[in-house]
């Protein structure tokens, strides 16, 4: 990059905001698209990732032998803090998988949010102990079915970030 | 600079593709800089809309799409690209000065002014 001079941006006096992220974990179907949507200014965007050939073993497509499909979702959204900031937001992948994809997440991010449903609280303990070893700040917030709503949401990543700078 | 020679009719539709992601990168599953970050920013450059007109059509979708600034996770999901194959190419197109990348900082989470500034944008819209 430094060697080519000439590669000015299209738009000179425009310059790409710093991108920050948070990282919103959780098990399968707890709400972490749901609480991208609340925040996001876009409509939260959907990609595909690989799965390592490792993950690609242990996966439950079981014995649906036509099922060939090697990829999670990942789902995420934006925010733009400050004409100089945009926060990015990391859905990671449901499925218990922690190849590639959450170390690519995790690496310079904020933090982390795990979301979890007291229903099934076990779904929450990979998460959990992935940013444990990564030594990634996290907080947990706790959804039910009535308490999803764009101010919990919103709040809560807000109390979690004003604590995290208080410590 | 290979992974640029594959005019591919039908690989761009995002539901149906009966080509394997990574033929677009010639097989290569690591961008040039491997610690390309997904949320990296990526705006494309004066000689990037300058070459349009003879660039790769995978290339050249995302010299387009990047006129306004995108993330490489954007990217991705815009163009129907699987994320690894637009992280390699986003990386080429950065290496050959078609577009500009604003990386994330080293070590943001140790940046309270950055903390702090992402706290008042998310207070500022509840």
């Amino acid at each position: 990059m430094d060697s080519k001079p000439f590669a000015e941006p299209v738009a000179v006096t425009v310059r790409p905001p710093a991108p920050v992220k948070i990282v919103i974990a959780g098990g399968f179907g707890v709400g972490k698209t749901t609480a991208v949507s609340a925040i996001s200014e876009i409509r939260p965007l959907t990609t595909e990732a690989a799965i390592t050939s490792v993950a690609a073993g242990i996966d439950r497509t079981g014995h649906v032998p036509s099922k060939t499909r090697t990829t999670v979702a990942l789902d995420f959204g934006c925010i733009t803090i400050d004409e100089d900031v945009k926060l990015y937001l990391f859905g990671t992948p449901g499925q218990d998988r922690f190849g590639f994809m959450w170390r690519d997440l995790v690496v310079g991010a904020l933090g982390a949010l795990v979301i979890v449903d007291t229903r099934r609280l076990d779904d929450c303990y990979p998460a959990v102990d992935y940013f444990e070893k990564a030594g990634l700040p996290f907080v947990i917030g706790s959804t039910s079915s009535t308490a999803r709503s764009r101010t919990s949401s919103t709040t809560s990543a807000g109390h979690w970030l004003s604590a995290k700078t208080s410590r | 600079m290979n992974g640029d020679d594959e005019p591919l009719p039908g690989g761009n539709d995002p539901d149906i593709s009966l080509l394997r992601p990574y033929l677009l990168t010639s097989g290569r599953a690591q961008p040039i800089d491997h610690t390309l970050e997904i949320e990296a920013q990526v705006l494309t450059s004066l000689l990037g809309a300058a070459s349009h007109p003879k660039l790769t059509f995978e290339h050249r979708e995302i010299v387009s799409l990047c006129r306004t600034t995108k993330s490489v996770a954007e990217v991705a999901a815009l163009l129907g690209l699987h994320i690894g194959v637009a992280r390699v190419l986003v990386a080429d197109l950065a290496g050959l000065g078609y577009v500009v990348l604003r990386r994330p900082d080293t070590r943001p989470s140790q940046d309270l002014d950055i903390i702090e500034r992402v706290i008042r944008g998310l207070e500022a819209i509840r």
